[in-house]
């Protein structure tokens, strides 16, 4: 790719990011009035309102307080909580590593077992392996976050005893017991990302299976296992790490409904609580931070893409 | 839902031309017993939701026996499936919770349909600035996660039927913007579309008459595939204590509900559970094998 390409790409991902965080700026001083009342409570006068909406700007139009807002931000400030007085900056750095820790042993679980899935579906297509697991796939794909965590809850934690119902040990207290409150909720996550990586390595395998050189080794006499680890694996595995990628940036923002269930102190249960006690500016932050490092995510994605094929980068050249 | 088989079609022509065979045995489409059952599943679900208040089950919001009863035959409709803590039962609740899920889901789907088709045949046909704001709006609200995106429209709207359908359209949009925009690009440069403006047709009648025909097979075999996203959607919200307000029942909200029970009532969280899945896995069935007939950019 050339460097005028990537220039371009990283500067239409910066519009985007523009018109992202104007969106949610502007979403939000929508409801001005909940920011003075959650700040003064509900007996509030109709003048100490004004009042606060006037210091804090609030009256302002929405360009000018989109400025506002985005100097203080690349400033490295996100305004502080109406309700608990903290720079939001500084709960998100508490909160991210919950989430990014739940998001990536999710993600690990989930390559774990769908890569060898994978690759016993794709070694026969057709063959019963291959028909039972795309079906159970295709089935675990209709399973929402919100039915799988609490069936999982009730098999795995309440009849086998296998693993807390609900809560979080740090890191700091060993890695025995973070991983333990860790691994249900990531595996309540894993399960759709399991079917979507199965499917597509499967699909990817079938095809670089057919191609020339392939029939060429297998000529060669190289076993079958051989061949499929080393000539066929890599070439097919682009898109699956575009996925994995892509939905691990989705993550970030995806793991909402585990960390209410399982009551993990991560990004998504700080979105929650912040919208149920109307903490709108903590709500702006962190929605912001989500969705501007989805599209960091995607833009990395796709510049490095021609980094790791090079068919691309000769595509691209031609 | 009725649909044309064109295989078959073409058959009984040439059937009807000659007394011979016809030269091309008629393709069989091999009807999956899967998606029939979907098919199945979900008709006996729109039906029942449709028609519950017909039914003889109690209403979803009075005591219909004694709280937490398990479920069974041989105490009436009502029990069927047992009560919830209320001693509601957890039959009617599923069909009322079910009617708003459906709703939502079809109303937001076809409503999200029609502006993003419509959208994308725009940024698709006409190209240029058209183009550069409708994609990069789109790209935008990609930008968000799904979920997250619904929070924050939920946080400074009072969750009302209307409030959550508004943001389950916005939030599907984008994907229908995408799918016409390509589709749109694929066809504009045809030939038959040329000769068209060649003859003197304006863009209008271009768009309408050449090009919305081709597009819309294939947008539309994404609809179910919508929908049952949308059902996720309006459960997770409902499961946040977000969706509709109670005393309505949800399906997402049953499963918040039932969940602190898990231990001696799981009936509470498993019914609703797999309500909830096969209503979505039927919809993907169906999706798939629609998408399959109609999509001629769907590899697999």
């Amino acid at each position: 790719m050339t460097l005028l390409g990537t220039l371009r790409k990283v500067a239409r991902s910066l519009l985007v990011v523009l018109l992202v965080t104007f969106m949610v700026v502007a979403l939000l001083s929508l409801a001005p009035g909940s920011v003075a009342t959650v700040i003064l409570g509900p007996a509030a006068t109709p003048e100490s309102v004004a009042a606060l909406n006037e210091e804090l700007g609030l009256n302002d139009s929405v360009f000018v307080q989109y400025w506002d807002w985005l100097t203080n931000a690349l400033h490295g400030d996100l305004g502080t909580s109406l309700l608990t007085d903290l720079p939001v900056t500084e709960t998100i750095w508490e909160r991210l590593p919950v989430t990014l820790e739940l998001a990536l042993l999710a993600q690990v679980i989930a390559l774990g077992i769908a890569v060898p899935l994978a690759i016993a579906a794709a070694a026969r297509p057709g063959s019963v392996v291959d028909r039972f697991t795309s079906a159970i796939s295709s089935a675990s794909l209709s399973i929402p976050a919100f039915v799988a965590a609490p069936i999982l809850v009730y098999f795995l934690a309440l009849q086998l005893d296998l693993f807390p119902v609900s809560g979080w040990n740090d890191l700091s207290e060993g890695i025995g017991p973070n991983l333990e409150s860790a691994l249900l909720p990531a595996f309540a996550i894993a399960l759709a990302e399991i079917a979507a990586f199965q499917r597509l390595l499967r699909t990817d395998l079938v095809s670089t299976l057919r191609e020339d050189y392939i029939a060429a080794a297998r000529a060669k006499g190289m076993s079958p296992t051989f061949v499929m680890l080393r000539h066929a694996l890599r070439p097919s595995s682009f898109s699956l790490i575009t996925l994995l990628a892509i939905s691990t940036g989705r993550l970030l923002g995806g793991t909402v409904i585990v960390e209410t269930l399982f009551s993990l102190p991560g990004l998504g249960s700080l979105v929650v609580n912040s919208i149920t006690s109307r903490d709108v500016v903590v709500v702006q932050g962190v929605v912001a931070f989500i969705a501007v490092v989805y599209v960091a995510l995607n833009t990395a994605v796709d510049v490095g893409y021609g980094l790791l094929d090079p068919r691309v980068r000769k595509e691209a050249r031609a | 839902m009725t649909q044309i088989d064109y295989l078959d079609q073409t058959g009984g022509v040439l059937a009807e031309s000659g007394p011979h065979e016809p030269v091309v045995p008629v393709v069989r489409r091999r009807r999956s017993l899967s998606v029939g059952l979907a098919y199945s599943w979900l008709a006996l679900v729109v039906v029942l939701a449709a028609l519950v208040p017909l039914l003889p089950v109690s209403d979803f919001d009075i005591a219909a026996g004694p709280p937490r009863t398990t479920p069974g035959f041989g105490d009436g409709l009502d029990l069927l499936l047992g009560t919830d803590n209320f001693g509601r039962s957890v039959l009617s609740r599923i069909l009322y919770g079910g009617r708003v899920s459906l709703v939502v889901g079809l109303v937001a789907g076809t409503v999200a349909f029609v502006i993003g088709t419509f959208l994308g045949l725009l940024a698709g046909y006409f190209g240029r600035w058209v183009d550069a704001v409708i994609t990069y709006v789109t790209d935008a609200l990609l930008a968000f996660p799904p979920l997250i995106l619904l929070l924050s429209i939920s946080a400074v709207t009072k969750p009302s039927l209307f409030t959550l359908t508004v943001g389950l359209t916005i939030l599907v949009i984008p994907s229908f913007v995408r799918l016409s925009r390509a589709n749109t690009i694929a066809w504009r440069s045809r030939e038959f579309v040329r000769a068209a403006r060649n003859m003197g047709a304006t863009s209008p009648r271009i768009i309408r008459r050449e090009i919305l025909p081709n597009v819309l097979p294939t947008v539309a075999s994404y609809l179910p595939l919508v929908i049952a996203s949308l059902i996720v959607a309006e459960g997770s919200l409902s499961f946040l204590g977000l969706g509709i307000p109670a005393p309505t029942p949800s399906w997402g909200g049953m499963i918040a509900d039932g969940k602190d029970s898990l231990d001696d009532a799981a009936y509470l969280v498993l019914v609703p559970a797999v309500v909830v899945f096969l209503t979505v896995f039927a919809l993907n069935q169906i999706g798939d094998s629609l998408r399959a007939r109609f999509d001629r950019t769907a590899g697999d």
